[in-house]
């Protein structure tokens, strides 16, 4: 079984690794680790393009590094894993890879980073779950519980 | 961990099984093997008293062979199981019996056996996802199902 597990750096893809550490067989096909990086919706203009290009540098670093110490942790823990960074839209992002490395399921975290807890589901969460090609589970925090 | 599984008669509820049993090891893991039998009318007739429908009998017997029949297989791979047969709205039952018994994991088929798979998702599967308070995976197919 290939699994994709798609993360950001927030306590609900924290859940999502907690779960594939505490529950999920060692003999998996592979992990895949993938983060996405959003680009910023600004239309540049040309004094502002310059700082915008080494925001963007900025945010796929983190998400290398991100994607590098989950993966690390991961492979200590005994799974097979490749870690990804890819820029652009999270939801078509994790499906198109999802669909392009043919896993059998995605695991994400209820939320994002931005994670606006009034709703029981993100809405990268909840479009993944509707359009994925693949099962898919959405892992919540053990405290989100009532 | 409590692993809630949410089966009915359909191929999607036999992925759903296949997945529990291919992913997740079972040391301690309790799986609540859980099915909802759905009355075909939401306003029950006045006539509609318990042990009154004969049919309704009929079904709970079904639905307890196919949870006990599932329990077995989740438990020969050494889970610890147990079994539930509730009456009602699905989605109603599925999230209500999740929050009581305490569930870390609800797992599930993308469809029901009223499945009508041109659309991704069945309404159940759906509900289910989107309101739950815990983990859900939803299990859209799996080889040979």
């Amino acid at each position: 079984m290939k699994l994709l597990l798609a993360i950001d750096d927030s306590r609900y893809s924290e859940a999502a690794v907690d779960l594939l550490l505490s529950r999920f067989r060692r003999d998996l096909e592979c992990v895949c680790v993938l983060h996405v990086v959003e680009p910023f919706w600004v239309v540049p203009t040309s004094h502002l393009a310059e700082s915008m290009e080494a925001a963007q540098r900025e945010l796929r670093r983190d998400g290398e590094e991100l994607a590098a110490r989950t993966t690390q942790r991961l492979r200590q823990a005994g799974f097979t894993v490749y870690p990804t960074v890819e820029e652009g839209q999270p939801t078509a992002q994790i499906i198109d890879f999802a669909r392009r490395e043919k896993n059998d399921l995605i695991l994400l975290g209820s939320h994002g980073w931005k994670g606006l807890e009034r709703f029981a589901i993100g809405s990268t969460s909840e479009a993944v779950a509707r359009h994925a090609p693949c099962s898919v589970l959405i892992a919540h925090p053990p405290a989100a519980r009532p | 961990m409590k692993i809630l599984l949410a089966i009915d008669e359909s191929k999607f509820s036999k992925a759903a099984l296949h997945a529990l049993l291919t992913q997740f090891t079972p040391p301690g893991a309790t799986v609540r093997v859980l099915t909802v039998i759905e009355p075909i009318s939401t306003t029950p007739p006045p006539q509609m008293t318990p042990g009154f429908l004969p049919e309704l009998s009929e079904n709970v017997r079904a639905a307890r062979e196919l949870v006990e029949r599932t329990a077995q297989m989740i438990r020969a791979a050494g889970f610890e199981v147990e079994t539930a047969v509730d009456q009602g709205d699905a989605r109603e039952k599925i999230l209500d019996g999740s929050d009581q018994w305490g569930a870390d994991l609800i797992v599930m088929g993308s469809h029901g056996k009223r499945g009508v798979q041109r659309f991704l998702l069945g309404s159940v599967a759906d509900f289910v996802a989107r309101h739950a308070q815990c983990s859900a995976e939803i299990v859209r197919s799996a080889p040979g199902f």
